[in-house]
């Protein structure tokens, strides 16, 4: 199975799975043809933590391909850390779901 | 993934989707499936979908579902709405959505006033008991 990797802004990698992927778009079905700016939203957005949650972060970005009235993309990244085999600490970031918004610009 | 998926049948009769994605902590409940023609931030944490032309919700998600509705020493959590955020041709549109069709079966509107402040401030909680015990 695919998986995407993207690194934001200040180098975090996060990943997006096919099929994380394919559950988006079979929910949210107006992302069907974004999946591009669905990762670039995450390279190049701006990023906020969640208020009540300090492992997940919501990536915001305007994008303009979208059909109106949409003109930005929101999605949600959950920071992880997991064991490795070897006992290292490993980061676990991943892609959970997105949305396209309309936002106030 | 590990979802976990069920069906509710409101108060009206209409039936109501929920998945809730254990892994993301991500709660979604789909009123109707189908793709949205307009979608905005209700709070930092609440997303509706929605029909742009029949003002019909589709949806309705919480990020970090788990953390919103834990208990309180002083009781349920209520959050700021961001209606400052929504496009003034969107403003009537929600709030007739979230008064008056199974939203409201799922959040409650309230305001609240800080002191020495004349604005309110619109709040919204989550108000549905079947919804705070999946979280448990």
């Amino acid at each position: 199975m695919r998986k995407w990797f993207v690194k934001d802004r200040e180098g975090r990698e996060i990943y997006l799975t096919e099929e994380q992927w394919q559950h988006i778009i079979s929910r949210h079905g107006e992302l069907r043809q974004y999946l591009n700016e669905v990762l670039n939203t995450v390279k190049y957005g701006k990023r906020k933590q969640q208020p009540q949650d300090p492992q997940a972060y919501v990536y915001r970005q305007a994008c303009d391909s979208l059909p109106p009235p949409f003109n930005g993309i929101m999605v949600v990244v959950v920071f992880h850390f997991e064991q490795s085999p070897e006992g290292y600490e490993i980061t676990n970031n991943f892609m959970v779901t997105a949305w396209g918004i309309m936002m106030r610009r | 993934m590990n979802l976990e998926t069920k069906q509710l049948t409101l108060n009206t009769g209409q039936k109501v989707w929920y998945e809730y994605d254990h892994d993301g902590d991500l709660l979604e409940l789909i009123f109707r499936q189908a793709d949205a023609s307009c979608a905005v931030e209700l709070t930092e944490s609440i997303i509706l979908r929605f029909d742009w032309a029949t003002n019909e919700p589709l949806s309705l998600s919480f990020i970090s579902f788990s953390k919103l509705v834990r208990p309180t020493p002083y009781g349920q959590l209520y959050f700021q709405l961001l209606n400052d955020e929504w496009p003034d041709e969107i403003q009537g549109k929600i709030l007739t959505m979230l008064q008056f069709s199974a939203l409201n079966e799922f959040l409650g509107l309230s305001s609240y006033v800080p002191a020495y402040l004349h604005d309110i401030i619109p709040t919204t909680t989550i108000k549905s008991s079947y919804l705070t015990t999946l979280a448990a």
